[in-house]
């Protein structure tokens, strides 16, 4: 049985780390409302109105219209590409099987405990070789190939489990390998799959070193890569800085906001079967 | 309609693999070469130069300093974050109590899980804005609410002090990670039976016990996972030490990690060569932090 005290020291540690866990951000979105004047970085709302027209500025003095095209550009190819490269290699390894197979799959499965900082250098200049540095495959092709990684970890366990009877009974039916798959097991396969889409896009959504390394153009930078350059430049300007870390945490805030079981649902059933 | 076996398998796998081989593997398989040679990056001048590398390494104080730092994280980050994400998990989980029930959750546990989830979502680029701001030490939060409650005297330098800098970094990731582990360790938890507990606390076991002696042998495997993945964080930790501290890498070198030390060598200071030597032995350094973990963390697992 837990006493009254006990049960009153619970709610007053989870409502502190709430307010640990929010004070940042409220933090920040004062002082994004504040005076570009100001130095400061505390909580006090400014005493002479709200100061809306910060986002504006940091919009536009920012170039953030861009990067967010660019992030929007580049995430949506490497889910893409990584989901549909998952799904293929995931069903390989999970259904059929061929000489070699183990292997193939463990160099695979190898990539999730390799250090991105490992590789980077090698292949920035291999890319860079290629003049595909400061371009959108530079940073779209090197970001597919890692989530395969896990991609392909995850889909090859999501077919190893699924039904066997169902691949049988789709084959008796007259299927082939192509339409089981997609026919059968993707519709059947939608939560593994939206998992995998909501964890890509994550990591791709807020890739600092691939971006930081592969492009130096602004053309293409991305949203995190642009919001540490206008930093770089705009140290002392708080308020439009707050404002625009603001601006370029708003689509994802708002994703998660709307749909925040299937986000943490997606994000955890991710980690815990690996 | 029938194709070859091996045909419908080269379909499937074709692409996966030519990409992964030529962005993941090839790379790698570079970087180790490279290593053994005295490549600047600049031009395609090189010779072999045997364990050169590794040995300019072993006398460079700022590789110790990055060592120190990763290693430190890595003790430490894993510890504070999977126990805090406990503590607060079991919070929800057994804190409440409701009619009928010996143990039960908090009420509005699903909101608090929301709001503590929430830094998760956010890019480490605007966290590390965020306290790069609250640790600035003439117009930041932590300054500021110091001397509101009276502490004047005390007005710490944060990241411009060698001693605090990595705290702060080290504090920086924590907030943005426990959420995360408090859903996940969250959820484990309530697969956990009800009448467990419910035996335990008959006992007379007190939360304490039931901890210690229920909660966590049955979500083993789960820390473990988690165990992992903040390794991996703290072997990495680019992101906030190159936006939020001085220089960046600290002053003294304090937040120097290797992986900053990789990419200012190798893409900024034309020494591509020595740089991959300090990959590889980032790499060596997870692949031992990775058989540690499987190693101690082969246990008996626990069914029901």
């Amino acid at each position: 049985m837990i006493s009254r005290t006990e049960r009153t020291l619970t709610y007053a540690i989870l409502a502190l780390f709430t307010v640990v866990s929010l004070t940042p951000v409220l933090g920040i979105l004062a002082t994004a409302l504040g005076p570009q004047s100001s130095l400061s970085t505390g909580f006090t709302l400014p005493d002479d109105g709200l100061h809306w027209g910060n986002f504006a500025d940091a919009w536009t003095r920012g170039h953030f219209g861009t990067y967010l095209r660019n992030s929007t550009l580049v995430t949506l190819s490497v889910v893409a590409v990584a989901t549909l490269l998952s799904v293929l290699a995931g069903y390989a390894f999970g259904v059929m099987r061929f000489p070699g197979s183990t292997v193939l799959f463990y160099l695979f499965v190898l990539g999730l405990a390799l250090p991105q900082e490992a590789l980077v250098v090698p292949l920035y200049f291999d890319l860079r070789h290629l003049e595909l540095t400061d371009t959108y495959w530079g940073l779209i092709l090197p970001q597919a190939a890692q989530s395969l990684a896990f991609g392909v970890f995850w889909m090859r366990t999501y077919f190893r489990g699924s039904a066997r009877s169902v691949i049988e009974a789709a084959r008796i039916d007259g299927a082939n390998s192509w339409t089981t798959l997609w026919r059968v097991l993707v519709p059947m396969a939608r939560p593994a799959i939206s998992t995998l889409v909501v964890i890509v896009f994550m990591w791709t959504w807020n890739e600092f070193l691939m971006a930081l390394v592969m492009v130096s153009d602004e053309a293409y930078r991305t949203v995190p890569l642009g919001l540490a350059f206008f930093q770089g430049q705009h140290s002392s300007e708080t308020a439009l800085l707050a404002a625009a870390a603001v601006l370029i945490a708003l689509p994802v805030v708002i994703v998660y906001v709307a749909l925040q079981r299937r986000f943490i649902a997606g994000m955890l059933s991710g980690a815990v079967k690996e | 309609m029938r194709h070859g076996k091996y045909g419908f398998i080269v379909g499937f796998l074709a692409l996966p693999l030519a990409i992964y081989a030529v962005f993941v593997i090839s790379p790698f398989v570079q970087a180790i070469y490279y290593s053994f040679t005295n490549w600047s990056g600049l031009s395609s001048d090189l010779q072999m130069v045997g364990f050169d590398n590794y040995r300019k390494l072993l006398d460079d104080d700022v590789f110790w300093h990055a060592l120190r730092n990763n290693l430190v994280l890595l003790l430490v980050l894993p510890l504070v974050t999977l126990g805090m994400g406990l503590f607060f998990a079991f919070m929800l989980n057994v804190g409440g109590r409701r009619k009928g029930a010996v143990v039960s959750g908090v009420r509005g546990s699903s909101l608090y899980k929301v709001v503590y989830f929430f830094p998760q979502v956010l890019s480490i680029a605007i966290v590390a804005l965020i306290f790069q701001f609250a640790y600035n030490p003439n117009s930041g939060a932590l300054n500021s609410f110091l001397s509101g409650i009276g502490l004047d005297s005390v007005q710490p330098n944060w990241l411009g002090d060698p001693s605090l800098a990595l705290w702060c970094v080290m504090a920086v990731m924590v907030w943005s990670n426990v959420g995360f582990y408090v859903v996940l360790f969250s959820a484990a938890m309530s697969t956990i039976p009800r009448d467990f507990y419910e035996a335990a606390l008959l006992d007379g076991a007190n939360r304490f016990t039931t901890f210690f002696r229920i909660t966590l042998p049955l979500l083993w495997d789960t820390v473990q996972t988690g165990w992992v993945y903040m390794g991996i964080l703290a072997l990495d930790a680019f992101a906030v030490v190159q936006i939020m501290t001085v220089g960046p890498g600290g002053p003294d070198y304090s937040t120097e990690v290797l992986t900053w030390f990789v990419y200012t060598k190798g893409i900024r200071d034309g020494q591509a060569g020595y740089a991959t030597a300090l990959g590889v032995a980032l790499l060596i350094v997870t692949m031992i932090f990775a058989a540690i973990v499987m190693r101690l963390g082969r246990r008996e697992r626990l069914e029901f």
